[in-house]
């Protein structure tokens, strides 16, 4: 209790602590002078520290986020009508990108693609704000065009103090947000699970990415206001001392208060740029020391990842993620060593790791790694063009014809009415990889095995026949793999012992 | 002083008698290799390991097999400890010796295979008996691992 009440002291101190900006109002000036004046006031006042910036609870001093340096693109800026008049938008960057992690979402987000800046005037002069559009999974996943905003918003001050935030769900409701914070790192974090009026169930993971890679950092946990519309403004702060000013315990939310609304927020016609890594382990992966070895060496310069997911780095558009699942199961309900799953419409492609199969030599479970990478790769044509119904537009294409030739063999109905069963994908898949992508599939395979263990290359003995063999794994049941004589399939299985023989098992 | 010692030598001891405990005995189990009955094939070899440079041997076998995706099941053993997970190495035994052997059947060996896959060579040690080519008399023992799982989807 006597630590609740020493929070809304807090508050309340805060509430008074905000003085009035330093700047005087500029006249109404024309959509160019309204940027100019903008840009001036923010390179005299706000970036020299001497203007006084709104704010109703100050920045954790843990937040990462607060501490990267942001950089306003001035050449990019434009004028944006709000409730309350014009006003200036300014794209972001940051010394260093970090990435949203949506939830339930495969996607991350980049930082400098959900934040502005916004300038804008009112009564008490200049006002900056710095804006972080966080949408949800539901919001990415609609494909309409006129879709309305679902997610939270996040208002900070140049110095990353926060002024006000508000999350919009689905249903048109709009809730008020307390300020974040570090998740663990602050005694205020556990008071505010205790606050009645508060539900503080909302968290952003941010990670860093680097061409290959996301390793998590930290996580944000924000509250959202439960008791009513009125409560809010307990809260609030205002951004004046002037007396007069807005602390007048309406969030500054309304056309009269000078402050934008909500709306304001949802409706900025801004899209989130999705990561720009578009191969993402999943933590599963990463936390788990085997599958991380290996996946650790099949990144850039293995032709596997040259070859199969090159695109995706080429076209941010498409999304591959590898995850680790328990007892993995195929189509039938067979035990699978991995299984790539998309769905036409969607960008992101998933490649499940069977973490029940881990146990296996590593070149083999990298092999099943390389052997989901030549799936992946043909499911991002497919689903580039709408699903294998539509491949007969593509035949003619060199990118299409392979696809075209085998879904044409081994289905038969190319057809955007017929629906694409797990088996007819796998049958048309996994013949094009036996007749077609073998040899990229056991280059992939050896460029892993010399990474884990370089004294391997150039080996006399081993030979690329020893890396195919592996690669016939999962393409037995084709017709290039049945059209072979006895002797040439157990010639296979002599050769993955000898390369069995010469290779270290475990990934080092 | 002495105490001490005396304690710390008890803790290791105790630990290591842990350790021998924890350690599982695999199950000896023989297969004779009979071409009549199953068609096998057979490829041994020496090779240089490219880490230490050491001689090894392989012995690697396949057996046709409508029981598998694969059409034959695969077994080997070698003696590259560079790489780990190593066989021992192949031996001559004779007649005596052999017929102390309790042999299992093709189908009990499936049959085993099938049922412990991947856990199959944590819980058994397979040797192979092969009747000597140039003794008749003699006969040859392979430590083998099975090495292709009945689990092929992805
Ligand atoms: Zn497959």
């Amino acid at each position: 209790m006597k630590q609740t009440n020493l929070l809304w002291l807090c508050l309340a101190l805060l509430l008074f602590s905000c003085s009035k900006d330093a700047e005087n109002i500029a006249p109404a000036a024309q959509d160019n002078s309204l940027i100019s004046n903008a840009m001036e006031h923010f390179n005299t006042s706000v970036l020299t520290g001497t203007a006084v910036e709104a704010q109703t609870q100050s920045a954790n001093s843990n937040n990462y986020r607060h501490n990267i340096i942001k950089n306003a693109e001035w050449s990019n800026a434009k004028t944006v009508q709000l409730s309350i008049g014009e006003a200036v938008q300014v794209p972001l960057s940051f010394s260093k990108e970090l990435y949203a992690q949506v939830k339930n979402s495969p996607n991350k987000l980049a930082l400098s693609s959900l934040s502005y800046l916004l300038m804008y005037r009112n009564t008490r002069g200049w006002q900056t704000e710095v804006v972080h559009r966080l949408p949800d999974a539901a919001y990415l996943a609609n494909t309409a065009i006129n879709k309305s905003f679902t997610g939270m918003v996040l208002v900070e001050n140049w110095q990353g103090n926060f002024i006000r935030g508000y999350s919009y769900d689905g249903n048109g409701t709009v809730k008020k947000l307390l300020a974040p914070r570090v998740k663990g790192s602050s005694s205020e974090t556990q008071v505010m699970y205790e606050m009645p009026s508060y539900e503080c169930n909302k968290e952003i993971d941010w990670y860093t990415c680097s061409s290959w890679e996301c390793h998590y950092s930290y996580t944000e946990t924000i509250c959202s206001w439960t008791g009513g519309e009125s409560g809010g403004g307990d809260y609030s702060g205002g951004s004046n001392d002037d007396g007069g000013g807005h602390h007048d315990g309406d969030y500054g939310d309304g056309n009269d208060s000078g402050y934008p609304s909500s709306d304001d927020y949802s409706d900025a016609p801004l899209e989130p740029r999705k990561v720009e890594v578009a191969v993402i382990p999943h933590t599963t992966i990463t936390y788990n020391p085997i599958a991380s070895c290996i996946y650790g060496k099949l990144g850039p310069g293995n032709h596997a990842y040259d070859k199969f997911l090159v695109e995706f780095q080429e076209d941010s558009e498409y999304t591959v993620i590898f995850k680790l699942q328990d007892n993995l199961t195929d189509y039938r309900g067979y035990p699978a060593n991995g299984t790539t799953n998309y769905t036409i419409g969607s960008t992101s492609i998933t490649i499940l790791i069977n973490s029940s199969r881990l146990d296996r030599p590593s070149w083999e479970v990298a092999g099943t790694f390389v052997h989901e990478m030549a799936h992946a790769y043909l499911a991002q044509k497919l689903v580039s063009i709408g699903g294998p119904g539509n491949l007969k537009q593509y035949a003619e294409n060199t990118n299409f014809t392979d696809l075209f030739d085998y879904y044409s063999k081994y289905v038969k109905i190319i057809d955007n009415k017929h629906v694409y069963s797990p088996e007819e994908n796998s049958s048309a898949q996994h013949n094009l990889m036996a007749d077609k992508l073998i040899t990229d599939i056991a280059i992939g395979i050896r460029d892993y095995v010399e990474a884990n263990t370089p004294e391997i290359k150039n080996h006399s003995e081993i030979t690329l026949e020893q890396y195919k063999a592996v690669a016939w794994n999962g393409l037995r049941e084709t017709g290039a793999y049945t059209s072979l004589s006895t002797e040439e399939q157990t010639e296979i299985g002599i050769n993955t012992t000898i390369l069995q023989s010469f290779t270290v098992d475990r990934c080092i | 002083m002495n105490r001490l010692f005396l304690v710390l030598l008890c803790c290791l001891l105790s630990l290591t008698f842990e350790c021998v405990a924890q350690e599982k005995v695999r199950q000896n189990i023989y297969y004779k290799l009979d071409s009549t009955d199953v068609k096998y094939t057979k490829y041994v070899s020496t090779h240089t390991s490219p880490y230490s440079k050491n001689k090894f041997t392989l012995n690697s076998f396949g057996l046709p097999c409508d029981c598998h995706i694969a059409g034959y099941l695969s077994f080997s053993g070698h003696t590259n400890s560079d790489v780990g997970d190593t066989s021992e190495q192949a031996k001559t035994i004779s007649v005596n010796s052999y017929k102390k052997m309790k042999l299992i059947s093709f189908n009990e060996l499936v049959k085993l295979l099938r049922e412990h896959d991947l856990d199959f060579n944590k819980l058994y040690n397979l040797y192979f008996v092969e009747v000597c080519k140039q003794r008749k008399d003699k006969y040859v023992v392979y430590n083998v691992k099975f090495r292709n799982s009945f689990v092929d989807s992805q």
